[in-house]
């Protein structure tokens, strides 16, 4: 018996490095966060931040460097490192798809688009006849909001301009009806127009098939008008998590205090913008304390010394920092 | 105000390479008739989305690409008849500062000497001695250390490598710098660092600028004037409060309720346009906007409005306001 509030996918303790001449350097560090039937979860954080290789884990397709060292990630119930390789292939594109940033890299050239979207259909329903999937592909099509379905399903990658290789993309991720969707930067090269009309899409895909969705994006716009938590990462830490009402009116890190004053917005003044001194550690000098205390500037000497554990500040809101 | 610059009627038509028997070959209209001025110590932001000319204009203006019509007049002269020294001394009053900062340095070539390059091609300096204490003069102003000028573009961060292009397009003292996506490829907290940079240099060394950019929160925030483009026209030119408080153009209203905001109040309204831009080999006849526009009336089909000046320095290219204003 599955309880319902019980999260769909869950990762519990877990650390992540990479291996480089025999010496092992942690990236992730004791990673715990849920995402929630039905909720999406947003993942903030700059380049190398851990955003990535986050979601890379989930797929277990992380590169051939990587190590896990400990802990475990929970989907649906069942421990993904447990699972066989077999039963991964199983997962991935069925139980759990993925959109990826560059649609033109993900996008295989020399193939239609009607047949790279079908092909996650043959392969996890191998009973469907060839009719069927196409049919099925055209639906799906018309459903990313791409006309002439027909006629698109015989053309190529080439053939069609940025915002409609995603939506190629994000037709080929949700072709099994996934109940996880992962979405790593899917609208980071994209006119805003055509962002809002990717992200709207995205939202109304994940309520109508009741899935949930984990988005990953530096763009802290776009977490605030899609996601319903968010965590914010640095240098492979968790920094803070919360509802996104926590995150942005309350955020109590001064890693996301820090980044919500760099960003320009629209109704911002004309003062300098705020910026954190220094610049993100490179995997090597992450030391074993906080490691964004030597940019922090309510550091304490007991911030380099060991790292703090997320606290909950209030019902629902986590912050890893020992001024609390 | 002086103005330093002026752009009238600019075309250019990027030809394409038809089949060997199509008799009239076909062209990318990348700027129609576009007509701007820029005036000395302002920051001139320019947004559009991919494909809206925004980077050839840049380029026009610069004298990277030759315009199929019109003329850019720089302190009043015009720069297409610019020959041998005049054009070189052209070349140094203008300066471009590129997107990719990973892609615009040479990686063979040490920080320093990319700084210097510029100033042992116009013969700056006569002594080594002197271009040394200039190339570490620029790298101090833009943030960096003296020291780093031995070391190679991969040593770098991104934002690092931003300040050596900075410092780069620098060395020559120009009067203007165009700055072509200058700051889209790097992380938000590294963002701020370049944007007040280039505020402080601004402010230091009496600089204007042409700012390029997508993204209208950072056009907003270093911007005095802002110019919209869409497939290669002018759809409005306003001072920066105007152009966010009482933007006319349907275009420009649907670009600003399309940004995401970080803020968790629900904005009423929200625009989000159907379609993507049309491709600028067969551009629209009539408005370039009306196959995405919103409030698209029946003659906007047929007849392209004129760029109409509704409030003072204000300039609106939209036929809801054609009995509006000056033509």
């Amino acid at each position: 018996m599955k309880v319902a509030d019980e999260p769909l996918l869950a990762f519990k303790e877990y650390s992540m490095g990479f291996k480089d001449e025999g010496v092992v350097y942690n990236l992730l560090d004791n990673v715990s966060f849920s995402v929630h039937r039905g909720a999406v979860l947003g993942v903030v954080g700059e380049s190398g931040c851990g955003k990535s290789m986050t979601a890379l884990s989930v797929m277990r397709l992380l590169p051939p460097e990587a190590v896990v060292q400990s802990g475990e990630i929970v989907f649906d119930g069942a421990n993904l490192q447990k699972k066989s390789e077999a039963e991964m292939e199983k997962i991935r594109g069925r139980e759990i798809g993925m959109v990826f940033q560059e649609p033109m890299t993900s996008l295989n050239p020399v193939f239609t688009i009607g047949r790279q979207i079908g092909e996650s259909l043959a392969i996890h329903f191998p009973n469907m006849s060839k009719d069927e999937i196409h049919n099925e592909v055209c639906q799906l099509l018309e459903h990313v909001g791409i006309s002439n379905a027909a006629k698109r399903f015989y053309q190529y990658p080439h053939q069609l301009s940025g915002g409609m290789r995603q939506r190629v993309m994000i037709a080929m991720a949700v072709a099994c009806k996934p109940k996880l969707l992962i979405a790593d930067e899917p609208t980071t090269a994209l006119d805003v127009t055509i962002q809002a009309q990717v992200l709207e899409l995205i939202k109304k895909l994940v309520n109508e098939n009741g899935s949930s969705m984990m988005l990953i994006t530096h763009n802290l716009g776009v977490v605030a008008e899609t996601c319903d938590e968010a965590i914010v990462m640095y240098a492979g830490q968790i920094v803070e998590k919360g509802s996104v009402d926590h995150i942005f009116n309350h955020h109590s890190h001064p890693y996301t205090a820090g980044l919500m004053a760099s960003i320009p917005s629209l109704s911002h003044g004309d003062g300098d913008l705020y910026s954190i001194p220094g610049t993100v550690p490179t995997i090597d000098k992450f030391g074993n304390g906080c490691r964004f205390a030597a940019r922090c500037t309510h550091k304490k000497p007991r911030c380099e010394g060991s790292s703090p554990p997320l606290m909950e500040v209030d019902p629902g809101h986590f912050v890893a920092c020992w001024n609390f | 105000m002086e103005t330093m610059l002026q752009v009238r009627n600019l075309k250019k038509y990027f030809p394409i390479k038809g089949s060997f028997f199509s008799s009239n070959p076909s062209y990318v209209h990348a700027l129609e008739d576009v007509d701007m001025d820029l005036y000395r110590g302002e920051t001139l932001g320019v947004v559009g989305e991919s494909g809206s000319g925004k980077s050839t204009l840049g380029r026009i203006i610069i004298r990277l690409e030759q315009p199929t019509a019109g003329k850019v007049f720089f302190e009043g002269r015009d720069v297409s008849t610019l020959k041998g020294k005049s054009l070189k001394n052209f070349r140094t009053d203008i300066q471009m500062v590129f997107q990719d900062p990973y892609a615009s340095l040479n990686p063979r070539l040490t920080v320093g000497s990319a700084i210097a390059e510029p100033m042992i091609a116009h013969k700056r300096f006569s002594s080594k001695a002197e271009i040394k204490e200039a190339t570490e003069d620029l790298l101090r102003k833009v943030g960096l250390q003296p020291s780093m000028s031995s070391l190679y573009p991969h040593n770098f961060s991104g934002g690092q490598r931003q300040r050596i292009g900075i410092a780069r397009a620098l060395s020559l003292n120009p009067k203007i710098l165009i700055c072509d996506e200058a700051v889209s490829a790097l992380d938000v907290s590294v963002q701020s660092q370049i944007l007040n940079l280039f505020n402080a240099l601004k402010r230091e060394l009496g600089l204007t600028y042409i700012f390029i950019a997508h993204d209208l929160a950072v056009v907003r925030y270093i911007s005095d004037r802002i110019l919209v483009l869409y497939l290669g026209t002018v759809m409005e030119i306003a001072p920066k409060t105007e152009l966010f408080d009482r933007h006319y153009h349907p275009y420009t209203e649907s670009l600003i309720s399309a940004s995401p905001e970080p803020s968790t109040v629900k904005r009423k309204g929200r625009i989000i346009l159907s379609g993507e831009i049309p491709s600028p080999i067969n551009p629209p006849k009539g408005c370039k906007f009306h196959t995405r526009c919103f409030k698209c009336m029946e003659r906007c089909k047929t007849e392209e409005p004129a760029l109409k000046e509704i409030e003072t320095g204000h300039f609106v290219r939209c036929h809801l306001y054609d009995d509006k204003g000056r033509g």
